[in-house]
């Protein structure tokens, strides 16, 4: 939590050479790499986004989205209570610094893999191959739905010490879903229409995210928005070139960071486990008609557990369909009849 | 002179024709092989695995379906592990260090080196003609793709045809392989752990990627899978049969299939990242041995059409089976005798069917016991089709070695006459020599195998005693005067130890036992059935013939036999001479 967990990148550095394997100066390898991510690579994610895909203008994925990113996975762990040992961290910190930074190469197709390409950059003095695999994977693991983090292998060994890959990438994942708030969008461009239509929607949900905080004692995420009226009377085009109301795109987001929430908690030891997603939603207006004002809700499992009103076909379509057709009792008849 | 038609090759050794005229239709008994799905193919050295695999490959499958490669339904690719170098012992060392992905980069760039070799030797100069999308492919995929990982190569002159590209191809990979093998190698002799500093590659994003785009060539199958054809993957070791069991748990079926083969020694089902793959969920699963053990008569049809199709193709006759390895008529013809007046005697016509029964079951037996007691010096003989496909024991192997040697041995004493026929005692003859090497000559190995391990020196030596005790009480049991006689296996009616599980294991693995299982005496479960192999049954007098009825024993009295043999044999000839409600009484299966 903010003022009480030191910050990861400041412990990190402090950490001397004998804790890391061979006695290597880690801090100082990490140190290259981020000054060179910080002159070469983070300025420049979004003017190359923009060239290759000019219809959109990324909200912030630089310098200040990575410092806000450690700042989270500073929130989400307590780096004094030996969760993660030196060594993991370094690996933590470099994940962290190359997550988004494949934008670069192709935009945002493949982004996730294509970090692995920006690591490989540096030479062997400063990290080694098995160090940039390492990585590169848990870099990757920050968005796509196929598990991606359960097929990181376990029990990894590296230069003799025990590196968690799991767990640093539940860490990184959650840690960037919470690093969404206002500090990412592009305030002044919003507020003179200067960001194109596609990507006014990401701007202005940032925008309006004042707070978004990991309170590891309770278990919660609190999430603290601002709307104006204007932000409620309008529609955004968002994917697929469909119009929502941002209101509409809030309850979508705060579904996915309750989501990610539930599947990082898979990894992550029972203390750091986050079940609650908090949310309070202030309209700024002075219209009293507008109620509730906020509109506060909390998103947590409740009562038993349900598959969200999903057939078992829809949860389980790769193994219970065949050519779209449910493999439910009509079809073994038919089958049967046909036979 | 004729060539031998039990001739054995690996199927490597043979031309496509050869195998295609060979080969005896399995896939009615073993369709998962050919589908579109993650197999695993298990069965005991000998059982059919490998021609199998032989059977799919495009070479072969393009005779079949008289078609080009590009028509085929799927493309396969032989990926031999045994000749593999990969599972040296060096790699202990990377227990504490990056063992997972120094391993995966090991086993993706020997997979993928074959394959562009394989598909080089295969497809050969028919590449030629497709040199210009190769060349594409090479500089806008496989060029790219390795550079992601820091990998640069060059690029070839404009005289590079597709053959040679494929060659190249295979080449670069190899040189991959190499560097990483040979820091495996500097490691372990050295006291620094250092770095590894190569390129290093994994399934998802680099082999999957090359073979996705590698489809997209028109010499490949259009929307077709390949399967790539793991043969004898208990030889991986146990980090790289975990991360070959994580590629298994991906659902890359539509691109890539695994096709894996083990002789029953596959080490785990764990995959590097802690789960489990299970069948039918992640792959289907075939036990050839269990197949045919269940299904005599499924096993005699296809040995009966191998034997059949070889003396046409080989010989230019068309001969029966039966008639080409014919009884001892003296003998048949005995037991007859000893039939019908077992028939006579206990006809009952309150029940129908008891004297056939009885005739049918004791006839053998009887004639043996005969044989003791004139002690004239003649011994029951194993000749006969039918006698040789059971000794046999599902394994195709056991059939067609024998039958080479008898062949062989025929063909030098009858110097340039036709051969029609392999007389009786020849059979005899060869098959109660090869019984008795498989027990002698296995267990040699397995010593061998083990000299460098105690434990599983111990676990020989039992498995010696449980084999042999286990082949003593049988012969007692056949000759006994029990309802039933031929009893050739063991029901277990509890859960084994670890140590005898262990041993039961390892007969298993080479091929002493079989497994299966059977309901138990209360109809409320189902009791592990350990069947012992009958190419045993020469060697310890019993009858391959017939059905057999099981012993059920606790694991308890099983695991006397694994130390003292004699005291396991004695308790057990004593109950023999008692009635057969016994309170481990056999049953029929």
């Amino acid at each position: 939590m903010i003022g009480e967990n030191q910050n990861i990148e400041e412990w990190f550095l402090e950490q001397s050479s004998g804790v890391f394997p061979n006695s290597g100066d880690y801090v100082s390898k990490y140190k290259i790499i981020r000054d060179y991510m910080n002159a070469q690579i983070h300025s420049e994610i979004k003017s190359i986004v923009v060239q290759l895909i000019p219809e959109i203008y990324l909200n912030d994925h630089g310098e200040k989205h990575v410092k806000k990113v450690i700042e989270k996975a500073s929130e989400i762990i307590n780096i004094n209570e030996s969760i993660l040992s030196p060594y993991e961290v370094f690996f933590l910190l470099l994940a962290i610094q190359i997550h988004d930074a494949g934008h670069i190469i192709n935009g945002r197709t493949g982004h996730e893999q294509n970090a692995r390409e920006i690591i490989g950059k540096f030479g062997r003095e400063t990290i080694s191959s098995v160090e940039k695999h390492y990585v590169s994977s848990i870099a990757k693991t920050h968005s796509g739905k196929q598990d991606p983090i359960g097929n990181l292998p376990e029990g990894q060994v590296v230069s003799n010490q025990k590196v968690n890959l799991k767990l640093i990438a539940s860490i990184l994942r959650l840690a960037d879903e919470l690093a969404d708030d206002a500090t990412r969008a592009s305030t002044f461009l919003l507020e003179n229409e200067k960001i194109s239509e596609k990507s006014t929607i990401y701007h202005a949900y940032s925008s309006c995210l004042d707070s978004c905080v990991a309170l590891t004692g309770s278990h919660q995420i609190k999430m603290n928005l601002y709307l104006t009226e204007s932000h409620l009377g309008r529609k955004y085009i968002a994917e697929s070139d469909k119009e929502i109301f941002l209101l509409d795109e809030i309850y979508k987001r705060n579904i996915k960071t309750y989501l990610e929430c539930l599947y990082c908690n898979r990894f992550l030891p029972e203390k750091y486990r986050y079940t609650t997603v908090n949310v309070d939603i202030h309209i700024e207006t002075e219209n009293s008609a507008i109620t509730p004002n906020p509109i506060s809700y909390r998103l947590m499992e409740n009562g038993y557990p349900e598959m969200a009103n999903k057939s078992i076909f829809e949860i389980c379509s790769e193994d219970l369909t065949r050519s779209g057709e449910n493999l439910d009792g009509r079809y073994y008849c038919d089958l049967l009849t046909k036979n | 002179m004729n060539r031998n038609p039990f001739e054995i090759k690996t199927p490597e050794q043979n031309s496509a024709d050869e195998i295609v005229s060979l080969f005896v239709d399995v896939f009615t008994d073993f369709f998962q092989v050919k589908e579109t799905n993650h197999t695993f193919i298990n069965g005991p050295r000998g059982s059919g695995k490998s021609m199998m695999f032989r059977y799919i490959l495009p070479d072969c499958q393009r005779i079949v379906n008289k078609c080009n490669f590009n028509e085929l339904n799927f493309f396969s690719i032989y990926i031999p592990i045994k000749k593999t170098n990969i599972n040296v012992v060096d790699l202990e060392r990377l227990e504490s260090h990056a063992n997972t992905i120094l391993n995966e980069h090991l086993l993706v760039t020997y997979v993928l080196s074959i394959s562009f070799d394989f598909i080089a030797d295969t497809v050969s100069s028919e590449l030629n003609p497709y040199t210009r999308e190769i060349r594409e492919f090479y500089e806008n995929d496989f060029t790219p793709l390795l550079k992601s990982i820091g990998y640069l190569v060059d690029k070839l002159g404009e005289h590079t045809d597709g053959l040679g590209y494929f060659r190249h191809m295979a080449k670069v990979i190899a040189v991959m392989y190499r560097e990483c093998s040979s820091y495996c190698k500097k490691l372990a002799i050295s006291n620094d752990l250092f770095s590894y500093n190569g390129a290093l590659v994994d399934f998802i994003d680099f082999l999957l990627p090359l073979f996705v785009k590698l489809e997209r060539l028109p010499i490949f199958p259009e929307g077709k899978p390949f399967y790539l054809l793991f043969d004898d993957a208990g030889y991986l070791n146990r980090e790289q049969t975990k991360i070959l069991n994580t590629w298994v748990s991906y659902r890359t079926t539509k691109e890539v299939c695994i096709k894996i083969s083990t002789q029953l020694d596959y080490s785990t089902y764990l995959t590097s990242t802690g789960k489990r793959i299970d069948s039918p969920h992640d792959y289907s699963e075939i036990n050839i041995a269990t197949k045919y053990t269940s299904s005599g008569e499924d096993y005699f049809k296809k040995i009966k059409m191998i034997v059949e199709k070889r003396l046409q193709i080989y010989l230019g006759a068309e001969i029966n089976a039966e008639d080409f390895f014919p009884h001892d008529k003296e003998q048949e013809e005995r037991i007859k005798d000893i039939y019908e007046s077992i028939l006579e005697s206990k006809l009952d016509p309150e029940k129908k069917y008891a004297g056939t029964d009885a005739a049918r079951r004791y006839c053998r037996s009887e004639f043996v016991k005969e044989l003791k007691t004139k002690r004239s010096g003649m011994t029951y003989s194993y000749a006969g089709f039918d006698q040789l496909v059971a000794i046999s024991s599902g394994v195709i192997r056991h059939f067609l070695a024998p039958a080479q040697e008898m062949y062989s041995l025929l063909q030098a004493r009858n110097q340039n006459s036709t051969i029609n026929s392999i007389p009786n005692g020849i059979q005899d003859e060869v098959i109660t020599k090869y019984s008795e090497k498989f027990l002698t000559d296995e267990f040699d190995k397995i010593f061998l195998d083990s000299r460098d391990d105690e434990l599983q020196l111990k676990r020989a030596d039992k498995l010696k005693n449980l084999v042999d005790s286990l082949g003593q009480l049988f012969h007692a049991i056949f000759v006994s005067d029990r309802k039933e006689r031929v009893v050739f296996s063991v029901a277990l009616t509890d859960k084994p130890d670890h140590e005898l599980q262990d041993v039961i294991d390892l007969g298993i693995k080479y091929g002493y036992l079989h497994k299966s299982t059977i309901g138990n005496k209360t109809g409320t479960g189902r009791n592990t059935l350990y069947i012992l192999s009958r190419v045993l049954s020469p060697f310890y007098k019993l009858n391959p013939l017939s059905f057999a009825g099981y012993q059920f024993m606790s694991s308890d009295t099983l695991k006397v036999a694994l130390t003292r043999p004699n005291d396991f044999i004695n308790s057990y000839l004593r109950k023999l001479g008692k009635s057969d409600n016994e309170d481990e009484p056999t049953l029929f299966d």
